[in-house]
């Protein structure tokens, strides 16, 4: 039997399995726990997707500066430009992001199997890029004059989900529930840990130690050429995003009173809102 | 675009802070990555030794009485807790280096963000890949550095040189760049497999549909070790380094060396 370590005691490394194999379970189950819909507002549950799916004219609404004609799939959207409440209203809705206590929320794209206009690069001809199809998000900053703040690929998994999240928007509020789930997970860590250090017998701190140490300064020094990597390398190479499988909206939930309020007047103060009903590519409702 | 010139781009773009995108993750996924890979690795030696000494005197097949594959169960077991570890970082890292208008304030808001939009396990979405590059190359380079440092400290002690303070850095020095090399090699097809995959996330599709494409390919097995020689460089550094600061912050605590 091998030494390991001055002073080591072997009879508590029998117990090390199970001591790693309990950590990792508890882990993935505190994990699993905190990704419960009363912890994460992701809006995620299928229902409320496909109830907004079937009332896309009510609850899906894109809104935007909408200066420049933005190139939207023909295909998959329909819209209908109304005007939005002046600034000095749009600045009281922002002070009031939350609907019914959630924050301000958008939701996203919508696609298809169809192909979708390189709408990320206003200067290519679309017809260009008919043969490709993309998946793609858009993010709008409220506060941006930029129609859309920008543009980037989904991360969410199509197929694996059979939905599409509706995200809460960007507004920093860290809610109670973000700081109890923030710290349980901190504590979480450290206590396995802790934990797995203390089963693994006297003088198994220094493992620990040395090697989370000598990994993070390894890693730590070669940052930037991950970065050049990571920037210049095939993600960035995508001046756009491809559009696979199902279909999404990029839409803000956004809390309008009334969306009779529908008029096309350039002049008018205020920021322009778009309402883009999206209808899937195949659907006989497409009025685009 | 050379790497000197994308390096330039950024930094005229987005100032030399750029360039550190990803620092906090980076360090704090790390941190947790090599303690779980190093510490999990070391204290299931004696045990992993034990049992299949237990199993070969049981089955009587005396070829399991061996150093070599205890080290090797070790370090598949050390690797897939560390792929775990480094999951939700390694995702988190991506993102803010990737995307930075993400969150601007960092790594805290990134996190919260990724939960938030996402949900918690989507922070695990990379595990299988992560998996597939980790496992060889923790296997690799634990193993292997060990068996190296074991091997050559019995030479030395057999050739009369014994062990002073030079062969405890030469040594760990030279099993480190040997080893970096053998971990670059075994890890590549993982590493090309995650790359693939980060790159593509928005696509409904499988680690193994990307594997498939790439045996699919005219390069064919060998286009899973496209761009190995670069990755070389960074790899052996990172990884020379690595082991040599881990056997000296080893010695450091009052353990002793690896090897010996």
């Amino acid at each position: 039997m091998m030494s390991i370590a001055p002073g080591w005691d072997m009879s508590p490394l029998t117990s090390s399995y199970w001591t790693t194999s309990c950590v990792i379970s508890l882990l993935v189950l505190s994990f699993h726990a905190m990704s419960s819909p009363s912890l994460v507002e992701a809006f995620s549950s299928t229902s409320q997707l496909a109830n907004q799916q079937r009332r896309p004219g009510l609850d899906l609404a894109l809104f935007g500066r909408t200066r420049r004609q933005r190139q939207l799939h023909p295909c998959a959207i329909s819209r209908q430009n109304i005007v939005g409440p002046t600034l000095s209203r749009q600045r009281q809705q922002n002070q009031q992001l939350f609907i019914h206590g959630r924050p301000f929320s958008k939701f996203y794209v919508a696609s298809t199997s169809g192909p979708l206009v390189n709408f990320g690069d206003n200067n290519k001809n679309p017809a260009e890029d008919e043969s490709e199809e993309y998946l793609w998000e858009c993010i709008i900053d409220p506060n941006s004059d930029d129609e859309c703040a920008y543009y980037r690929q989904s991360y969410t998994p199509l197929k694996k989900t059979g939905t599409w999240s509706l995200r809460p928007e960007e507004v920093d509020h860290v809610t109670l529930k973000d700081k109890a789930a923030m710290a349980a997970a901190a504590v979480t860590g450290i206590a396995s840990f802790a934990v797995l250090i203390f089963f693994s017998g006297p003088g198994a701190w220094r493992f620990f130690l040395a090697g989370g140490l000598c990994a993070a300064a390894s890693h730590a020094i070669p940052t930037p050429i991950d970065v050049v990597k990571v920037r210049e390398g095939p993600l960035l190479s995508q001046s756009f995003y491809k559009i696979k499988h199902g279909w999404v909206l990029i839409s803000y939930m956004y809390p309008f009173d009334d969306h009779s309020d529908v008029v096309a007047d350039e002049e008018t103060s205020g920021f322009r809102v778009t309402v883009d009903v999206l209808y899937p590519c195949n659907s006989e409702n497409y009025q685009g | 675009m050379s790497f000197i010139l994308a390096t330039r781009k950024i930094i005229k773009d987005e100032g030399a802070g750029a360039l550190w995108a990803g620092l906090g993750p980076t360090i704090c996924g790390y941190l947790l990555e090599g303690a779980m890979k190093f510490g999990v690795y070391e204290v299931l030696k004696p045990t992993a030794l034990t049992l299949l000494q237990s199993l070969s005197a049981a089955t009587s097949l005396p070829f399991l009485k061996n150093q070599v594959i205890a080290f090797v169960i070790c370090g598949i077991v050390a690797g897939t807790a560390a792929s775990f570890v480094l999951a939700p970082m390694e995702a988190l890292r991506i993102r803010l280096v990737s995307e930075p208008s993400f969150a601007p304030k960092g790594m805290i808001q990134g996190a919260r963000r990724m939960v938030k939009r996402e949900g918690v396990l989507s922070l695990w979405r990379g595990i299988k890949p992560q998996i597939y590059k980790q496992v060889p190359y923790t296997v690799t380079k634990n193993v292997s550095f060990d068996y190296l440092t074991r091997m050559a400290y019995s030479v030395a002690i057999a050739g009369g040189v014994g062990v002073n303070a030079g062969t405890k850095t030469t040594i760990p020095l030279l099993a480190a760049a040997v080893t970096s090399i053998l971990a670059c090699i075994s890890s590549q097809p993982g590493d090309m497999l995650l790359s693939l995959v980060s790159a593509h996330q928005g696509e409904v599709r499988s680690t193994h549909d990307f594997a498939k494409d790439i045996l699919k390919s005219d390069k064919g097995i060998r286009g899973f070790f496209v761009g190995l020689n670069c990755r070389m460089y960074h790899m052996g550094i990172t990884v020379t380094l690595q082991l040599v600061l881990y056997d000296f912050l080893k010695r450091l605590c009052g353990g002793v060396a690896t090897g010996m």
